[in-house]
């Protein structure tokens, strides 16, 4: 099941170098500062969305690459109001080139 | 990719949720500065009028000048990161059957924001009539002022 909305994962130059490093991307599960679940998080927020940092809780530094793909369905919403916009996966998340449709500097950040 | 510390609260029966809110922000950050989510023209100055005349479903609240000032420029740091709430009111036609929430992202509940969630908390569950209790979206006048 396609979920038929991109998916985002914004990151610093070390996130990027380390997660195209490889043709299957691999974002890497891990526990997000504040009460939030272990896990490799994404956003179908874009890059132009208005106060993105301050929404996502994120330095701005860690809006400069985005990683954008298509997801199967099957990540899980954040719990609360975020979670319209907030997904994550309990383990780490391989996305194949067959569903990648972006990565590179976020235009708009 | 994410930060924050997402905090789910129940809305009463009648409460405009975005004055309760907006009031019991003032009451602990007295200079607290008031940002619509979309908006991205500086929010630096506090306003005399509060709560503001226009109050957006997502908003953001910042301690003081200085804490907006440094929202804008970096982003969330180790430094600022309890000295702003982003506030999400409910969409203007939930299920029936859903009870309403707010959700409020703080960097961690502790300290001064724990004292403010708690007066959020209790300020939502006050009846006050003439509220619709759903996106609580109303102008200064519709119940600060009774």
């Amino acid at each position: 099941m396609i979920r038929g909305e991109g998916m985002n994962h914004f990151t610093d130059t070390r996130g990027y170098n380390g997660i195209r490093a490889s043709p299957v991307w691999r974002f890497r599960a891990a526990q997000p500062p504040g009460e939030h679940p272990y896990g490799a998080y994404f956003t179908t927020l874009s890059a132009k969305t208005p106060n993105l940092a301050k929404r996502l809780g994120i330095p701005k530094s860690k809006l400069e690459y985005l990683f954008a793909f298509t997801d199967d369905g099957d990540l899980t919403p954040l719990p609360g109001a975020r979670g319209k916009v907030v997904f994550y996966s309990a383990t780490d998340y391989e996305v194949v080139p067959e569903q990648q449709t972006y990565c590179g500097k976020a235009v708009g950040s | 990719m994410i930060g924050g510390t997402d905090v789910v609260l129940e809305i009463g029966p009648g409460v405009a949720a975005a004055d309760a809110i907006l009031r019991a922000v003032r009451r602990h950050w007295p200079h607290c500065v008031y940002q619509n989510a979309d908006d991205e023209t500086a929010p630096f100055a506090p306003v005399a009028d509060w709560p503001p005349r226009s109050v957006e479903r997502e908003f953001f609240v910042y301690r003081d000048e200085d804490a907006a000032r440094d929202w804008d420029a970096e982003g969330a740091t180790e430094a600022n990161h309890n000295t702003m709430l982003y506030v999400i009111l409910p969409d203007e036609s939930p299920a029936p059957s859903d009870r309403p929430t707010v959700t409020v992202v703080c960097g961690e509940p502790t300290g001064d924001v724990k004292a403010i969630l708690e007066d959020i908390e209790t300020s939502l569950r006050l009846d006050r009539a003439g509220g619709n209790g759903v996106g609580g979206v109303r102008g200064p006048d519709a119940a600060l002022r009774e």
